[in-house]
């Protein structure tokens, strides 16, 4: 009896399993028809990490690289960097040449079919309002509390150039105009690059009739009228300005656009750009209808790419773990590593007293770099192609990397790790005891704990014995000479020629370390009234050499960077410059 | 009880008078509001730190910085005179519109997981307490401290994971083989055949019956494209109205009085006539329409059922009422679904977002809209369910068994009440007075503790603007954010309060 339920019990679950191994239940009804696989997708969507803050870029408050990634396509400029580093010309906005070298002059024209949005033609007073804004020639009447000096009415970001730039001549209405140089610049091919702002907007805001082409903020601008500019200059500092985390965009016809796409709304951090009507350019004029801008935080970034969320991504701290999730998810994203502009370092506090006074101490620890082990760590799990970094203004992903580097012998000099050459440096600096080495690092960063930890690993072997200091405020402790002795972070490479030079200079604002050398400044003094982009390799090389000699600091490699985005999406070329992934965004198109 | 509230509310005034004050000065005493600069250089530092002093009133000392604050708080107070603000952030930005829109989106998310949580939690709490020492109580035990101790970063990992990226692939294609329909109907019998309990024969037929149910069930959802176009159609409206007006009445009355019963029938025929007679009505509504809707189908089916009852007329309508209000949901969800295979559509194909409260430039109807809201809550209010839930059980449990042992439970037991009298109206109403406080202190504590929620979900909400107030030592937000979830906080243990009053009869609150 039991025999027989058993096996007819047996014969019965083997049925059911031969039946439900066969075949399954359910399917979709609708079948992807062939004429779609054709046609293009009318939205991108982009994921970035921080909500964008302004609409003007250009301030000091909203000077982010998230504000960029907006304006890239919203705004036209004369220059921009492309994908190699390189500055390209945007001859969809208009030319420039240089047309003397004393006084440096460049003329300038733009389109003469360009306008913003609402039909305003780009002209004179846009340029002049910029030119106003960035010049830092219109003080306040009022004092900073702190350094004593006068502050300017227009809170811009940066005066480097526009400060040498004489007071522009030209009438309302005009497409052309110069640009004069009180003094030489080098970065003068690069000066137009960050977007203009609509200055009737500007003006209408600051009680001034737009009318006339803005006759009348040309004339206050001409003649320093500052009670006139006064309102202005606030409407351009904070009258851009979003909300925070974006849950609504201002009035529209406060945000007139120049580039192919122009804003359109904005939900919850999340911004809508359409399709710019009104533009003229055949070169650059947008491919997709709609451009979406997601704040997604970068952990996230990756789930959100796989389920279709985002369609690009630009994480901006990848480790290894993003990479492999990324390559995990298959063929339906693509997925690109390279080498970014921004590089990790370690500078040493040298002035008088601090450990890093002697040049042969700092030697020492530059030969007990890891560094080697560094890179196999944290760059090539990432980037195949990442190597140790020698140089400190050219990064390997720039094209003159190489050619400056054989000219600057010193700068591979130190480069290999020597444990038993840094114990002879020390012993030649006299050090017979431990040299205490304080080592500064961002503490929400498992990434600089895990160098710093390789770093104290192999030059406790040399004789230095590293104390890690992991601060939150490392940041402001940058500036505070006597709070740390050695500080590992990272500075971004501009691919400009004159910005670092704060960096090296005596007393430069950020010479953290106290670095002093003569030759170095007065190498920097060349560079920067040098208008001649032939030179620029020849002097950046003898500076080179000389900073790798007096071994200002100890550079590590060029941080990793990671872009991916779904493989229906074509266009995408990663930027390692600060214009960042957006810069060519009107190219891309996305297949349904 | 006017009185009562009158003295709460100065009490709670003078509360949050005291705690804003200190919050104010331990936020601007946490660190330092320029940190950020260190970096800087230039005119762009001096012009930065310019506008920031500006922006925060850092020239004033902090006690004026104080009354500056309280100044702006005045200005909402008081109506007229100037612009309500609540003051500025660091970027020289309004508070209140930031406060709004994150108030917006954290509301939505957290009334509906709380709700849910509050649900689920004291209906299985219910279960587990009745069913003690059994395999059922033992696994929501283990389960939910399983739950409690999860990290919500690595949840909302997993949750994304699977149901969103593999459940919208699947969703492309909705089908499953006959053997996953078979172990799902098996894995239904098991939970059910252990949750009903009884002896081994009637969890044998419990164990078939639900078994069966569920994969015939599965699998006429599947051929039937449910998964394609979701919805309850007429029929299957039929069923569930008919199947409401029974649950409600098996739980609230029992079938021992007919005329309850016919009530209750008549209040699922008044909700079904609803559903059939509002179908243009809501075609396109707006949240007023749906209410007053709601509202009219209640009152009918109030006075319907008090028509039936006859002698329990007053019982008999307001089981009446909650199957309206429960029908009425159903045709809300009916409706809302009826806009899934567009939307799913325009998502290409991947309804369930892992990031976002919003799809961007939907410009869609009243159904879109809130379907596309409720798409993007799913992951989220799962995460905080999830964890919510494992408390809400626990306590439920403890106090429900608390209660059952009682003296007065017994007697009740022993005057011959059954079994559903006994649980639902003497142990289960005083069980309640414990969740109570515990529901008014988790509403409260969610508000503002959402935060990893928000971050990984790509939300904005209350959590994230206090969060990074507090990073950038800037007060305007952080007291925002602060004046709310006081506020909440003191309100809802008052509400707490007075609902004890209604629950236990021993206190009154004069």
């Amino acid at each position: 009896m039991r025999n027989k339920r058993t096996a007819s019990l047996a014969a019965l679950s083997i049925g059911v399993l031969l039946l439900s191994a066969c075949g399954s239940a359910g399917g979709t009804a609708q079948q992807p028809s062939e004429a779609a696989e054709e046609e293009l997708a009318t939205t991108i969507n982009v994921a970035i990490s921080q909500t964008p803050d302004a609409y003007n870029s250009y301030t000091a408050n909203a000077n982010s690289v998230y504000n960029t990634y907006v304006n890239n396509v919203v705004h036209s400029t004369f220059v921009a960097f492309n994908a190699d580093g390189e500055l390209e010309r945007n001859e969809d906005f208009g030319t420039f040449e240089k047309t003397s070298d004393d006084p440096l002059t460049v003329k300038y024209s733009i389109n003469e079919d360009a306008v913003w949005s609402d039909g305003t033609p780009i002209d004179f007073d846009d340029v002049l309002l910029q030119w106003a804004a960035a010049s830092g020639k219109h003080p306040s009447g009022e004092k900073d509390p702190d350094t004593g000096a006068e502050t300017d009415l227009f809170q811009a970001a940066s005066t480097n150039g526009f400060a040498q730039v004489e007071l522009p001549e030209g009438e309302a209405g005009d497409k052309e105009f110069e640009f004069v140089y009180s003094e030489p610049y080098a970065d003068w091919e690069s000066l137009l690059s960050e977007p203009m702002m609509p200055a009737h907007i500007a003006a209408e805001q600051g009680g001034m009739s737009p009318e006339g082409d803005g006759a009348e903020l040309i004339e206050a601008i001409k003649g320093t009228d500052i009670e006139a500019l006064k309102p202005v200059a606030e409407f351009w500092n904070t009258g851009w300005n979003y909300e925070a985390d974006l849950p609504s965009l201002p009035d529209a016809a406060l945000i007139p656009s120049s580039g192919p796409y122009k804003l359109d709304n904005a939900v919850n951090g999340t911004l809508t750009l359409v399709k710019n009507e009104e533009y003229w350019g055949k070169e650059r004029a947008a491919k997709t209808e709609t451009l979406v801008y997601k704040t997604v935080v970068d952990e996230e970034a990756v789930q959100a790419l796989e389920n279709g969320d985002v369609d690009v991504i630009d994480p901006s701290s990848p480790t290894v773990d993003t990479k492999s999730a990324l390559e995990q998810i298959g063929e339906t994203i693509t997925v690109e590593t390279g080498e970014t502009l921004t590089f990790s370092h370690v500078d040493l506090a040298q002035r008088p007293g601090d450990v890093f006074e002697d040049l042969k101490v700092r030697q020492a620890f530059a030969k007990c770099m890891p560094r080697e082990d560094m890179v196999e760590k944290f760059v090539t799990p990432i980037e195949p192609e990442g190597k140790v970094m020698d140089l400190r203004e050219y990064q390997p992903a720039q094209p003159d990397y190489d050619t400056v580097l054989e000219g600057a012998p010193a700068a591979t000099e130190n480069a290999e790790l020597d444990i038993e050459g840094a114990k002879a440096l020390l012993a030649d600096a006299g050090k017979t005891e431990p040299v205490k080495v304080s080592l500064m690092y961002a503490s929400t960063s498992q990434l600089r704990a895990d160098m710093v930890a390789l770093m104290k690993d192999s030059c406790d072997q040399a004789g230095f014995e590293i104390i890690p200091q992991p601060e939150e405020e490392w940041a402001a402790m940058l500036a505070q000479p006597g709070s740390w002795d050695a500080v590992l972070f990272g500075w971004a490479g501009s691919g400009l020629v004159a910005s670092a030079e704060s960096i090296y200079v005596s007393e430069g604002e950020q010479n953290f370390g106290g670095y002093k050398d003569e030759k170095v400044d007065s190498i920097w003094k060349e560079i920067v009234t040098n208008t001649d982009p032939e030179k620029v390799v020849e002097m950046k090389t003898e500076l080179e050499q000389r900073l790798a000699e007096t071994q200002y600091n100890v550079v590590l490699y060029a941080n990793p960077g990671i872009n991916a985005w779904n493989s229906k999406v074509e266009g995408v070329q990663p930027n390692p410059t600060q214009t960042g992934l957006t810069w060519n965004a009107y190219e891309w198109t996305k297949k349904k | 009880m006017l009185f009562f509230i009158a003295k709460r509310l100065v009490i709670s005034f003078f509360i949050m008078a005291a705690a804003t004050t200190l919050m104010f000065f331990l936020v601007i005493s946490s660190g330092d509001p320029l940190s950020d600069l260190g970096e800087a250089s230039g005119s762009a530092k001096k012009a930065t730190i310019a506008a920031r002093t500006e922006a925060m009133n850092l020239d004033q000392p902090p006690l004026m910085r104080y009354f500056l604050w309280l100044q702006d708080l005045g200005h909402c107070l008081v109506p007229g005179g100037v612009d309500c603000t609540l003051g500025t952030d660091r970027s020289g930005n309004a508070v209140l519109p930031q406060l709004e829109s994150a108030i917006g989106s954290t509301f939505r998310l957290v009334l509906v997981a709380t709700v849910i949580a509050l649900v689920l939690g004291v209906v299985v709490g219910i279960v587990t307490a009745i069913r003690q020492y059994t395999t059922f109580d033992y696994s929501i035990t283990f389960i939910s401290f399983v739950l409690f101790s999860l990290p919500l970063f690595w949840l909302s990992t997993l949750l994304k994971q699977y149901m969103a990226i593999d459940l919208n692939t699947w969703l492309a294609n909705p089908q499953f083989p006959y053997l996953t329909i078979l172990l799902v109907g098996v894995v239904a019998g098991v939970i059910w055949a252990v949750v009903v309990g009884g002896d081994r024969k009637r969890r044998l037929a419990v164990f078939g019956i639900a078994a069966a149910a569920t994969a015939v069930a599965l699998w006429l959802l599947l051929v039937t494209g449910w998964f394609v176009t979701p919805g309850l159609g007429p029929v299957g409206m039929l069923i569930s109205a008919g199947a409401v007006a029974l649950l409600w009445t098996a739980l609230l009355a029992g079938f021992r009085r007919r005329r309850i019963l016919y009530a209750a029938l008549t209040a699922a025929a008044v909700g079904y006539a609803g559903y059939l007679l509002s179908i243009p009505l809501l075609a396109d509504p707006n949240w007023l329409t749906v209410i007053a809707l709601l509202g009219l189908t209640v009152a009918v089916a109030y006075a319907a059922g008090g028509f039936v009852g006859g002698p329990y007329r007053g019982r008999a309508a307001r089981i009446s009422a909650v199957i309206a209000f429960s029908i009425g949901l159903l045709i809300f969800l009916d409706r809302l679904l009826q806009a899934y295979p567009e939307l799913s559509a325009r998502a290409g194909g991947r309804p369930i977002p892992t990031t976002g409260s919003e799809s961007p430039n939907l410009s869609g109807g009243f159904w879109e809209t809130n379907l596309d809201y409720a798409l993007h809550l799913i992951l989220p209010t799962i995460a905080i369910t999830l964890i919510s839930f494992a408390t809400y059980t626990r306590y439920t449990r403890a106090s429900q068994l608390d209660v059952m042992n009682q003296d007065y439970i017994r007697t009740a037991r022993a005057k011959g009440l059954s079994e559903r009298t006994v649980l639902v109206k003497h142990a289960f109403r005083n069980a309640m007075i414990p969740i109570t406080t515990l529901m008014a202190f988790d509403f409260a504590g969610v508000l503002g503790g959402a935060v990893i929620t928000e971050t990984v979900f790509g939300w904005n909400g209350m959590g994230k603007m206090f969060v990074d107030g507090v990073h950038t030592v800037d007060p305007g937000p952080v007291m925002a954010f602060f004046l709310v979830v006081g506020t909440a906080a003191v309100l809802f243990n008052m509400l707490a309060d007075i609902a004890y009053a209604f629950l236990d009869p021993r206190i009154t609150l004069s």
